[in-house]
């Protein structure tokens, strides 16, 4: 089956700052959490992917349709949720709804209604008098009245309190139940995609650090914890982002099992969590 | 492409009336122009809606929003131009409607309805300001390109009289006395559609050069 996302080899120079061989793959009835620090690249790769900046090498297909070429019908049948409000804040919600509406040749009015009651916005208010967590639910509605098949959604939740926050992925959980959408989600809060993410794509200064599922992951990686005559020059090549302090280290290695096996109980090996491998990923990038 | 050109009108419920009110208020302070009152009230109006546009969309940061919506950039690019001969017209409409009812009332004060020249007049005024302006918005953004509305208007307001002084110094050159006889032998009907026909070249080569810019623009 073709993926509904698909990057290859993309890349990108700004001043100062480089994507590099970004290489992705999403297939439909799933969540990607693309996480990473910020500045890492997380925006720029979505940019691409909507055609707001151009690439400078490789590929995007999304629906299996080249991004440029189809740029038309592929955002016809995507939503997006930016990062912070591009709707005009002085209109209400129906009027901005009246302003969008035209675009979309599937808009579905009636759904539109149903999502407005769903999530509780009120169509009357403007969009400047909402809280960010109502803007987040509009754009949501907005990319739903459509039926949109993939959600591109960048740093959905970032300033929104924890109630919402929950609301938000609750209604993201529900969305992915119709096993033919998919739903593409940067995010540097990475307790999100604990909760619903599938596979996470970890990108730092531009590279694409690991792309895998999140199960396998957590059953992959491993933080050890141990005091300092373990890091020896030989098992410091082993370890990810070491971290000293004064009475040992801690650090993430890559095969957990592995890690059990070769020190034999003499040190303590946890499942991380997805924080811990972006931060022990990002320290080892820093400190590199 | 109607929906970018709605979306236009529909985001500046209020700015449309200052706009009216505008038309009105130059038709009663401005009577000096006499019949050339049409021109500087439809090229405030016109003005004050397209500008008046692009700064929402700016505050807003619209042009991310607009360019991830299923619309090309040519789209965007050509509404914008279409946009104008809708403001163009509406301003046309309501001075009119304004200056029937002035008179239908019979009000004492003079005004002047639209003729030939102050109808071309106002195209090409508002055909060549656009024709400067809407390709620098296009290529840095509309805060950006503030700085060359002010640039434009201080050489519209101090080079125009010193081209026209330098006019009428070399007057009777050959070649000016030609040109003179060449415009004294057309009819205004003539003169007109000369005029119109250059301002819609030149807005031509904008609307590519926009194009071109709009084009390459990365948000």
């Amino acid at each position: 089956m073709t993926p509904i996302l698909e990057i290859s080899n993309v890349s990108k120079a700004w001043k100062g700052f480089t994507l590099n061989q970004i290489n992705l793959s999403l297939e439909r009835g799933y969540i990607m959490g693309f996480i990473g620090p910020n500045g890492a690249g997380k925006s720029t790769t979505i940019k691409l992917m909507m055609n707001l900046i151009r690439k400078d090498s490789g590929s995007i297909k999304i629906f299996g349709l080249d991004n440029s070429k189809h740029e038309l019908d592929i955002k016809n049948r995507i939503g997006f949720v930016l990062d912070e409000n591009h709707f005009y804040e002085e209109l209400t919600l129906l009027e901005m709804k009246k302003i969008i509406m035209p675009f979309y040749r599937n808009w579905d009015n009636q759904a539109f209604g149903r999502y407005l009651k769903e999530f509780d916005l009120p169509g009357k208010k403007k969009i400047k008098d909402l809280s960010k967590g109502m803007k987040m639910k509009f754009s949501l509605a907005i990319a739903l009245s459509h039926h949109a098949e993939l959600l591109v959604m960048d740093e959905p939740t970032s300033g929104l309190d924890p109630v919402a926050r929950s609301e938000f992925l609750d209604i993201l959980s529900t969305i992915i139940q119709d096993e033919n959408k998919g739903v593409f989600f940067s995010t540097h809060i990475t307790s999100d995609l604990d909760k619903i993410a599938d596979y996470i794509a970890f990108i730092d200064q531009g590279e694409l650090i690991l792309s895998a599922s999140k199960d396998q992951l957590m059953d992959y990686y491993g933080v050890i914890k141990a005091s300092k005559e373990f890091l020896t020059p030989e098992n410091r090549k082993h370890f990810i982002g070491i971290h000293e302090n004064q009475f040992g280290f801690d650090a993430l290695v890559e095969d957990r099992k592995q890690a059990i096996r070769q020190f034999q109980g003499k040190l303590q090996i946890e499942k991380p969590t997805l924080e811990d491998i972006l931060i022990y990923y990002t320290r080892r990038n820093r400190h590199a | 492409m109607h929906n970018l050109i709605l979306k236009d009108l529909y985001i500046q419920k209020k700015s449309l009336l200052i706009a009216l009110l505008y038309i009105v208020l130059f038709m009663v302070v401005y009577r000096n122009l006499e019949s050339m009152m049409f021109t500087g009230a439809s090229v405030a109006f016109s003005y004050i809606l397209i500008t008046g546009a692009f700064a929402i969309d700016d505050k807003n940061k619209a042009d991310i929003m607009l360019n991830c919506l299923p619309v090309k950039r040519s789209q965007i690019v050509m509404a914008k131009y279409i946009t104008l001969f809708v403001f163009m017209i509406m301003g046309a409409l309501f001075y009119s409607t304004v200056y029937a009812a002035i008179t239908l009332a019979q009000v004492p004060i003079t005004i002047y309805p639209i003729n030939l020249t102050a109808l071309t007049g106002s195209f090409v005024a508002l055909g060549i300001i656009n024709a400067i302006f809407l390709p620098i918005i296009f290529k840095v953004g509309y805060t950006k390109s503030r700085i060359f509305h002010f640039l434009l208007f201080f050489v519209f307001f101090f080079g125009l009289p010193a081209l026209v002084n330098w006019v009428k110094v070399r007057q009777e050159s050959a070649f000016s006395q030609i040109a003179v006889d060449i415009l004294n032998n057309q009819s205004d009907v003539t003169i007109s559609i000369a005029f119109v026909v250059l301002t819609l070249l030149i807005l031509c080569f904008s609307f590519f050069l926009s194009l071109k810019f709009y084009a390459k623009r990365e948000f």
